[in-house]
């Protein structure tokens, strides 16, 4: 059984009242088209993350289909999973997965056999809420679509992250996910535009960041270029952020930093853009 | 024109007025209203009036049905008849007695889970028994909205819609008058949708998915290319084709 830390499985958890230790931030990433790079992105944030320092839990929600414990390459330490906990054969640290490579990182896996109506979205608040206090950052990875398995990962989230690459198919999903966030009043919402091909963008036949947050109109969080060494590190469960000699990395360990608030400026993978306000602002407009 | 069934538009939604008669020559007539001005009534939130009649719940599940088939959601029953008011209990349906509602209709969400409280917004009774064109010389009120509209969002309105924002790819506006965009125009968008083909579309930069006036319909050239400067344009309708030209102080013709 894979270790769990002693503050964690004897925790100070707010739904035992408890005290709380640390301001946990429940943070979904969704992006509503699938293969965009959701769960790579989930797995490499979490590995950024785990690196500062932070104590971070991973959750699978894409019940049925489930990848993020072969991108953590824990698919061999399964044991309990999230429909294991919701229903009650199991608790919380028992369900936990600490990854192998950093001990503040911990995968909950999504259950392989059964179907997304197995948690429903009140779960997903109650599964959070017993982490919140314990560790730094959730990172809930969000199954395709806008349906029943989006909505138990959205349910739980104190702030979003939509992922989108750039094709048109991609960003209008990321709009429409959007406008379903934005329904219930403003979401905290920022974007990460994944596989940026540059030379792509430089020919025109590829979205630029800008085309893209003309239609999107959202915080800019970070952009990550496409790279072999992404997939990979999917493929070895050893994500790129591990990996200190590549660009992608890079974008990812930014990314993290930005999370917790620090100016970093944007790699430089096109020209840079002229803009009236400097470089920045222009991914920081004023929300509408 | 024919006499039994009235539709209005209100804040709240459609309410549908039954009149007298039959209900099977009732239903047909409803049928070909709903079946000729589908696009403006697809996704309505309805209120059957049901006046004094006597309606059964086979009459009411019948109605509902036929709603359904234009995709549109019976809400509501308001009826003076007891009988029609223990109909409408027996099925779940929201109860006013007189001529409104008297709890506000649920609006969009209600019926269409998942979008933002945009829609149906009807802000002018729009009786369907007037033509098309009278909705709109009457300068039915217009809708303003200062926001993006994102996809998958909709916009419907028995009048003129002006939207402050851009309007993304994957939503649309349906109008009954002009639609007016004061940003990009990249949805669907379809104006005089009630039939009146004097009514047209702008925007500052007018790159819509598809675009409709009254019946006719058309779309961008495919192998446009990318576009690097934009300006204002204006969508109207001449020899049932849709023109589309740059803004330069339109005449309007008469």
């Amino acid at each position: 059984m894979c270790g769990i830390t002693p503050s964690l499985s004897s925790g100070g958890r707010v739904s035992g009242g408890g005290t709380r230790r640390v301001a946990t931030r429940v943070i979904t990433i969704a992006s509503g088209k699938g293969g965009v790079g959701k769960t790579t992105t989930v797995a490499n944030l979490g590995v950024a993350l785990g690196k500062l320092g932070k104590r971070v839990v991973v959750i699978d929600t894409d019940i049925g289909l489930r990848n993020l414990d072969m991108m953590l390459g824990l698919q061999n330490r399964i044991i309990y999973d999230l429909v294991d906990l919701v229903e009650g054969r199991c608790r919380l640290q028992q369900a936990l997965i600490r990854d192998r490579l950093l001990d503040e990182l911990y995968l909950l896996p999504a259950a392989q056999t059964r179907e997304k109506s197995a948690v429903s979205p009140a779960d997903m608040i109650r599964v959070c809420d017993q982490l919140r206090g314990d560790c730094d950052f959730v990172l809930v990875d969000s199954p395709a679509g806008i349906d029943e398995g989006f909505r138990n990962a959205v349910a739980p989230a104190d702030e979003f992250i939509v992922v989108a690459t750039p094709e048109a198919s991609s960003v209008q999903s990321v709009d429409r996910v959007l406008g379903m966030l934005e329904s219930k009043g403003p979401a905290n919402c920022s974007l990460v535009i994944n596989r940026l091909r540059p030379d792509l963008v430089r020919r025109r036949q590829s979205f630029s960041p800008a085309q893209i947050l003309e239609t999107l109109d959202i915080d800019l969080l970070g952009i990550v270029p496409d790279e072999e060494g992404v997939l990979v590190g999917n493929g070895q469960g050893i994500p790129v952020a591990h990996n200190t000699g590549s660009t992608a990395s890079l974008a990812y360990h930014n990314i993290a930093r930005r999370l917790l608030g620090e100016q970093v400026a944007f790699l430089p993978l096109l020209e840079p853009v002229r803009r009236r306000r400097g470089w920045f602002s222009l991914f920081r407009r004023r929300e509408q | 024109m024919e006499g039994g069934i009235s539709i209005k538009g209100t804040r709240e939604g459609l309410v549908i007025a039954l009149g007298q008669g039959e209900m099977d020559p009732l239903c047909d007539e409803l049928g070909r209203h709903l079946k000729q001005q589908s696009a403006f009534f697809r996704g309505g939130v309805v209120t059957i009036d049901a006046g004094t009649r006597a309606l059964t719940p086979e009459d009411l599940v019948r109605l509902k049905e036929l709603l359904a088939e234009h995709s549109m959601v019976l809400r509501s029953v308001s009826a003076t008849d007891s009988q029609t008011v223990q109909s409408a209990a027996s099925l779940g349906f929201h109860i006013a007695g007189g001529q409104h509602p008297e709890e506000p209709l649920a609006r969009q969400e209600a019926s269409r889970p998942g979008q933002p409280p945009v829609t149906p917004q009807v802000a002018e009774p729009a009786a369907s028994e007037d033509s098309a064109e009278a909705i709109a010389r009457a300068g039915a009120r217009g809708l303003v909205m200062r926001r993006r509209l994102r996809a998958g969002q909709t916009v419907r309105h028995s009048g003129s819609v002006v939207i402050l924002g851009d309007v993304n790819a994957g939503s649309e506006i349906i109008a009954g008058g002009d639609i007016v965009v004061w940003g990009r125009l990249r949805g669907t968008a379809h104006a005089g949708c009630l039939g009146n083909t004097s009514a047209v579309v702008c925007a500052l930069d007018l790159s819509p998915l598809q675009l409709r006036i009254a019946d006719i319909v058309t779309r961008p050239d495919e192998g446009a290319v990318t576009v690097t400067e934009t300006y204002p344009e204006v969508a109207y309708v001449r020899d049932h084709t849709i023109i589309v030209e740059r803004w330069s102080g339109i005449r309007w013709r008469d």
